[in-house]
């Protein structure tokens, strides 16, 4: 059902685009992922809409007020909640559902770019077999051109210089970097250092580039092209909607001492 | 901030699954390669090579004896005299001892996976790899020659008479001089080639997947009929006393006539034929995807089937008059059967 509705309506269009545009992969999978991201575009600014009322509401002070008198009586909390909801013209969903609908989306991205690069046998037969005959035509299409630039789309990536007896794996270093810059990018400013929320946020920037560079260096470089461009038209995204902090990934520019100053307790429910 | 913690690893690790599960397993990416002689059959399966007596199916050796990392092996192995060559997914081809198991030597000169099979003929070992080259190296390894297609070879070639023919996922068909791997002729055959040729004294037969048989001329690589089907092939058409065999996606099995392509009978197997029917004394054997075995005698009436746990992406192959399958998925990797079609061992499941 998944494979049949979603991956493989994928593959085609994929593949669709790889035929058209002169049959290079790399190519392929750069377009594709920015029609991907572009047709989730409005998904994923609702989110990003949602999640700031969420972040504003929590400074409210008119919300606070009706935590503080509600403290002790949940069941009316949980009524004025929705009250304020309605009068705010916001909803807990309004950031949960597009984020919902967009993660099958960037999943059947990922799966429909890891068949598509079919390099071995039983990958190749099941490939063929998902093509539709009437969009695409097997015979001239397989076997796939997997080669961009110095690489082999489906082998892990790594650039031989003359001088060098080593490759360097130009792709991983580079996913690794710009998956730091997004989610360095894109992480709000914390109004308060021990606020738990940020600190996980923190750990996640730490780790999370490390583990998409693993996956870079070991996995297909077809993926780590993907990583790549789905990292680029992120930032692009968060800076188009105005949601870019620069401030973040800068050195030397602090946070306003103002924003560190607000109480802790601003963040507990 | 413990709970925190314990979220945070969640999150790696159900990440670490999605991705992980969506890139595909390597034990899945082909199916066993199996060669043998007249008291041993050799298995490429996953990790590692084996080794097993034909007589009852026990193992004599297997080779990595640890498994390294994420080498994998699925070419089946080529026999010359003593010794066992092979090539992995990760780009080294080995030379292995064939009573021992030990590894003679190892070549590291080419760039991608060994997918399809070695040939040895004339004291030569040529082996196809997935970079487009066809190497050939010297008994000690040493590289004697390489010839550049213009996409990857899957396929072990056939060599005879100082040529050696080879097909490839290029969508041409090559015939080589066996001595300096020049280029004699070259025949664009209209979709890519995942398997071997066949071959009698005159003519090449070779199913592409823009689903065609197609049959060649051996001198001069003229194409000399064509069979299109309107289904997919993921066949090897074996030919045999004039008449070709193979079978298409739909399930139908052909016999034709190796003259002209005129279909002499058809049967229906019912699922996916795969790879290449095992012909023995007394008739044919095709293997199903779903793990159907069928055989039938050289008129097309059936002699006998069996059913087998898993896939069938490859037909058996005749050691010493037995069928030795191949299996992908099931609850074993290799059976093996009579001409009658009884299994003569308990079916091999390799110790992890």
């Amino acid at each position: 059902m998944w494979d049949t509705l979603i991956v493989t309506p994928f593959i085609n269009v994929l593949l669709f685009i790889y035929d058209i545009f002169w049959n290079n992969f790399g190519i392929a999978i750069i377009l594709f992922t920015l029609l991907i991201r572009l047709v989730t575009h409005p998904l994923m600014a609702k989110q990003i809409k949602g999640a700031q009322a969420m972040q504003e509401m929590q400074q409210d002070e008119e919300w606070k007020k009706i935590q503080e008198k509600y403290k002790n009586d949940k069941e009316k909390l949980a009524q004025e909640q929705m009250a304020y909801y309605k009068a705010k013209g916001t909803s807990p969903f309004a950031s949960c559902l597009p984020t919902l609908i967009q993660f099958p989306i960037i999943i059947a991205l990922y799966q429909s770019v890891i068949a598509s690069l079919a390099a071995t046998p039983v990958e190749v037969l099941n490939l063929s077999r998902r093509i539709y005959p009437t969009l695409l035509d097997v015979s001239k299409l397989i076997p796939l051109n997997s080669k961009f630039l110095w690489m082999d789309l489906g082998q892990p990536e790594r650039l031989h210089l003359p001088f060098l007896s080593f490759g360097i794996p130009v792709l991983a270093i580079v996913v690794v970097i710009t998956t730091y810059i997004q989610s360095k990018l894109i992480q709000p400013q914390s109004s308060n250092p021990k606020d738990q929320t940020a600190m996980m946020s923190n750990m996640m920037n730490l780790y999370m580039p490390f583990f998409m560079g693993y996956l870079a260096l070991t996995l297909a470089s077809g993926l780590s092209l993907y990583f790549l461009i789905s990292n680029l038209a992120g930032i692009f995204q968060y800076s188009l909607l105005g949601k870019v902090n620069w401030r973040n990934v800068i050195p030397g520019r602090k946070q306003p001492v103002a924003a560190k100053a607000l109480p802790a307790k601003s963040k507990k429910k | 901030m413990k709970n925190n913690k314990y979220i945070l690893i969640f999150l790696f690790i159900a990440l670490t699954m999605v991705l992980s599960s969506c890139s595909g397993s390597m034990a899945a990416s082909s199916w066993p390669g199996i060669s043998g002689n007249d008291d041993t059959v050799f298995a490429a399966y996953a990790s590692r090579i084996f080794s097993l007596r034909l007589k009852d199916g026990g193992l004599n050796w297997r080779y990595p004896e640890k498994v390294e990392g994420a080498k994998t092996f699925f070419a089946p192995p080529a026999i010359m005299d003593n010794n066992l060559y092979v090539g992995d997914y990760k780009n080294t081809f080995y030379s292995l001892n064939m009573i021992t198991g030990a590894k003679n030597w190892e070549f590291t000169g080419a760039t991608n996976r060994y997918i399809g099979g070695a040939t040895v003929f004339d004291n030569l070992i040529l082996a196809p790899n997935a970079d487009h080259y066809l190497y050939a190296l010297d008994p000690n390894g040493n590289l004697v020659w390489k010839f550049e297609a213009r996409q990857a070879l899957w396929a072990a070639p056939l060599a005879e008479n100082g040529v050696v023919y080879l097909s490839s996922m290029d969508h041409y068909l090559y015939a080589l001089d066996l001595k300096t791997g020049t280029k004699i002729w070259e025949s664009e055959l209209g979709g890519a080639i995942v398997y071997s040729p066949s071959m009698n004294e005159t003519r090449l037969f070779v199913a592409t997947m823009n689903n065609e048989v197609v049959a060649v001329n051996k001198s001069d690589g003229k194409v000399l009929w064509r069979n299109q089907g309107n289904e997919g092939l993921w066949s090897q058409p074996v030919i045999h006393d004039g008449k070709v065999f193979y079978g298409d996606f739909s399930g139908k099995i052909y016999a034709v006539n190796a003259e002209d392509g005129s279909v002499l009978w058809d049967y229906i197997l019912g699922e996916m034929v795969s790879g290449a029917p095992a012909i023995m004394p007394n008739g044919v054997v095709f293997a199903g995807e779903n793990g159907k075995l069928l055989a039938l005698d050289f008129d097309g009436n059936l002699l006998w089937n069996r059913v087998v746990d898993g896939k069938l992406y490859t037909g058996p192959v005749v050691v010493d008059g037995q069928l030795i399958l191949g299996i992908v998925q099931g609850d074993a990797v290799i059976r093996a059967f009579n001409f009658e079609g009884s299994e003569t061992w308990p079916p091999f499941i390799p110790a992890k």
